[in-house]
């Protein structure tokens, strides 16, 4: 049994999966636009002009497969109570994550020393998302 | 290999979604609980992360 991430980013998309593949390495494997769904979305589900914004798409980062939407393509992304704790193998992997998530974004704590890990830092990337590096002790 | 896991916030009622969780799911359980000490920010005693 597996638990899986599934973002909502509300229109911004397409420029989010972008960005996790040029700057986390993420591997698409799945990118579904809502031209392409078998089925149209229920009336009032999604504003006219959404064809082309993602229903569903999926991603693979290292060993994790993180599922992402355009959702109701409103344009609000939201996204709090929740972090991705992402695994760092180095200190030196932990600082170029770190500065590639912070780039546009808001660092929450910078990337530090802790009792519990050599290099611990949360920061919120450009779309909001809130992410914590971690190298594990 | 890297790995992702969800982190969730739950501002004290951490302790309570934990093991409300486990009950739901076979096969789960809480493997480690960290609580805050006198300098918080939390609370004493409340958790400050558990792992299951």
């Amino acid at each position: 049994m597996q638990v899986q991430p599934y973002l909502f980013f509300d229109g911004r998309c397409e420029e989010a999966v972008e960005f996790y593949r040029s700057r986390l390495g993420a591997e698409v494997t799945m990118l579904m636009r809502f031209k392409d769904s078998p089925e149209p979305p229920q009336p009032g589900m999604v504003p006219h002009g959404s064809e082309n914004k993602i229903m569903h798409s999926s991603f693979r980062i290292g060993d994790t497969t993180v599922m992402a939407s355009d959702g109701r393509c409103l344009g609000k992304p939201s996204f709090q109570g929740f972090s991705l704790s992402l695994d760092a193998p180095n200190e030196a992997e932990a600082e170029r994550l770190f500065a590639a998530l912070a780039d546009g974004g808001q660092v929450q704590m910078p990337l530090t020393k802790t009792f519990f890990s050599p290099r611990f830092g949360m920061v919120a990337d450009r779309f909001g998302v809130s992410w914590m590096v971690i190298v594990p002790a | 290999m890297q790995k992702i896991s969800p982190f969730l916030w739950f501002d004290n009622k951490a302790e309570e979604a934990a093991n409300f969780y486990v009950s739901i799911f076979p096969n789960s359980k809480i493997l480690n609980v960290v609580r805050y000490g006198e300098t918080g920010p939390g609370a004493k005693g409340t958790v400050m992360t558990e792992r299951r």
